[in-house]
């Protein structure tokens, strides 16, 4: 059985990928940070559809945490597609920006992806065949007026993501990156919708279910000729 | 475990893992000069032996100073004695190596 990571799947757009790639036959490892928001949501959700799914807990800003966990779980192989989906925001105007709002979105998107993908990586080139799918987004692409620190972090990911790609090709392990526009989930719920809608041609939030969607097509067979690329799934507000 | 022993397991390695031919193995043959390796390549190998071996390999300096297949020979030999003296079934695995098929 195919395995698949996703790091951040206790809600909104993780939790709908990680359900998606049980459905499409993985089995499953569904991180996040606490074990009741977990267990008792995504990994129940499966639990009762019958997939395969299994709880991985650990902040991802704590390295030697992550790597407890995967010395347990992934001491001699790693899995066959590694999501990269956690992340955070602290809006602000640079102008107002604190410290802490900008350290804090740099550690944890950037050095998350640190932590969580590169100890997975000799492995994958082992197997020669892998599937890195990193969620960034359509601020990381075009900038947002609030988000300079959220937009560096994502526009870091896409950076690194096509790096890694460069290097791992030749191994068949092949990265791309995911960047939705606005989806309708925790992190955007507090957005006042009558000022962002005019800004997406499509005049709606995408749901989870449209960002898991392409996941799900980058971690499959149909796209195993394609690596570096940035999809946007973003209604049109960037093209 | 003789060293004969290892060189034939870690060339078997070399053989399955990355497709060099049997014949080019060579002791003083370079790995990335000779072999047409790259430091990818190495990545692979090293995952490859380490899997069969059964011990790990932590990132070491030591490990970036390999240039020629004796030196790989002399870095396994060393490491496999300290496995040993740690307790690890070293000898057992080899023969595993050996004779599974390809
Ligand atoms: N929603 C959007 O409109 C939108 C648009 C573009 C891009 N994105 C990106 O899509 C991804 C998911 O967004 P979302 O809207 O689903 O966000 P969300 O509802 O806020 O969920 C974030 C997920 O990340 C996890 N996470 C956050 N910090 C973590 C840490 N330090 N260690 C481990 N896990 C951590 C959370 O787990 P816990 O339960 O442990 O907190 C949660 O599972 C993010 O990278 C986001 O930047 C979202």
């Amino acid at each position: 059985m195919k395995e698949a990571i996703v790091i951040g799947a206790t809600r909104g757009i993780g939790k709908t990928i990680a359900l998606r790639l049980a459905a499409d036959g993985f089995k499953v490892y569904a991180t996040g940070r606490n074990p009741e928001a977990l267990n008792n949501g995504v990994i129940a959700e499966a639990a009762n559809a019958g997939y395969t799914m299994i709880p991985l807990i650990f902040d991802m800003t704590d390295r030697d945490a992550v790597n407890r966990v995967y010395a347990q779980y992934f001491p001699d192989h790693a899995p066959d597609a590694v999501v990269y989906n956690a992340g955070t925001n602290a809006d602000d105007l640079f102008a107002f920006m604190s410290p802490e709002a900008w350290d804090k979105v740099l550690h944890t998107n950037v050095d998350g992806f640190y932590n969580t993908v590169q100890p997975l990586i000799a492995n994958m080139i082992a197997q020669k065949n892998g599937r890195v799918v990193v969620i960034s987004s359509v601020s990381g692409m075009t900038g947002q007026t609030g988000q300079v620190n959220y937009s560096a972090s994502k526009a870091a990911l896409i950076g690194a993501a096509k790096a890694l790609a460069r290097e791992v090709a030749r191994k068949n392990v092949l990265v791309n990156v995911v960047a939705p526009g606005v989806i309708d989930t925790d992190m955007t719920k507090d957005l006042p919708k009558e000022h962002v809608l005019p800004l997406i041609p499509m005049r709606r939030y995408g749901v989870t279910e449209e960002i898991a969607g392409v996941v799900s097509f980058l971690c499959g067979p149909d796209s195993s000729y394609m690596t570096g690329q940035v999809l946007g799934v973003n209604g049109g507000m960037y093209i | 475990m003789e060293r004969t022993e290892l060189i034939a397991a870690i060339n078997k390695t070399f053989v399955e893992t990355l497709e060099v031919p049997e014949e080019d193995l060579k002791p003083e043959a370079q790995i990335f000069a000779d072999l047409g390796l790259d430091s990818l390549d190495m990545v692979d190998l090293m995952i490859g032996l380490q899997r069969r071996f059964g011990i790990s390999l932590r990132q070491s300096e030591e490990m970036r100073q390999i240039v020629t297949l004796n030196d790989l020979y002399d870095f396994f030999e060393k490491l496999e004695k300290q496995e040993k003296a740690q307790g690890v079934d070293t000898d057992s695995k080899i023969k595993e190596i050996m004779n599974q098929d390809k």
